[in-house]
């Protein structure tokens, strides 16, 4: 025998609106989905990788991370340009990413914009002296980046 | 390359997409239909048909690398998941 209150639990759950915009995925297998990505960029194996995080920013365009996933495989296919523009995309889902940001400025030094890369080296380290950065590997590429920057403009 | 891979966070964990093969595999079903109805329909363009076929995509290398590493298990004499 079922009650009101048991009708409600046979009817479809109602979704919320960030998972519209996820196409009924939950945050966790987002996620899970994006860590195999992650796990075949580790083994080298770019084209599988680009496959799922080109997946994953189509069905959750807002999951920052699948953006950064997009920028490797392209860095590592030395597309910069196509770097350049899922770095922004991720800027535009988390305007503070200082690994979007590094991103940016690895690829448009390479590029040979320097007033650009320059200007995001500048927010980056400003972000570091606030102590707003903890990742050391982040830290020490801005450093190497830094040091290519100045190296670049002395040649200049 | 492999200094920017630390730039590429971890956020979830492989082994428990295999606790979800069911869920995914009946969204492949599901995206793979609308995916023929797309191929049939080879003029179809724009954002949807974009967005399916890049579904279709990720969800089809998420199913085959599931069941090559589950016939691994079960070839090695594992549980089944």
């Amino acid at each position: 025998m079922t009650t009101d209150g048991d009708i409600g639990s046979h009817l479809p759950r109602r979704r919320s609106p960030s998972e519209i915009l996820k196409r009924g995925y939950s945050d966790e297998e987002i996620a899970h989905l994006y860590e195999l990505g992650r796990f075949w960029l580790e083994n080298g194996e770019i084209s599988r990788a680009l496959v799922i995080f080109t997946g994953v920013t189509e069905i959750a365009p807002d999951f920052a991370p699948g953006w950064l996933g997009v920028a490797y495989v392209h860095c590592s296919n030395r597309d910069y340009d196509g770097a350049v523009n899922a770095a922004r995309q991720c800027l535009r889902v988390e305007s503070n990413s200082v690994e979007a940001m590094l991103f940016l400025v690895t690829c448009l030094m390479t590029l040979g914009d320097m007033n650009a890369a320059g200007t995001y080296l500048g927010e980056i380290g400003e972000m570091i002296d606030g102590g707003l950065v903890d990742n050391p590997q982040a830290i020490r590429l801005y450093q190497m980046q830094l040091a290519r920057y100045q190296v670049g403009g002395a040649a200049s | 390359m492999l200094p920017l891979l630390a730039l590429v966070p971890r956020r979830g964990a492989v082994h428990k997409l295999g606790d979800l093969h069911a869920a995914l595999f009946a969204r492949y079903e599901k995206v793979s239909a609308l995916y023929q109805q797309i191929e049939g329909n080879t003029g179809l363009s724009g954002d949807q048909t974009k967005r399916t076929r890049a579904e279709y995509a990720l969800l089809k290398s998420v199913i085959d690398w599931l069941e090559s590493t589950q016939d691994v298990r079960l070839a090695l004499g594992g549980p089944e998941t």
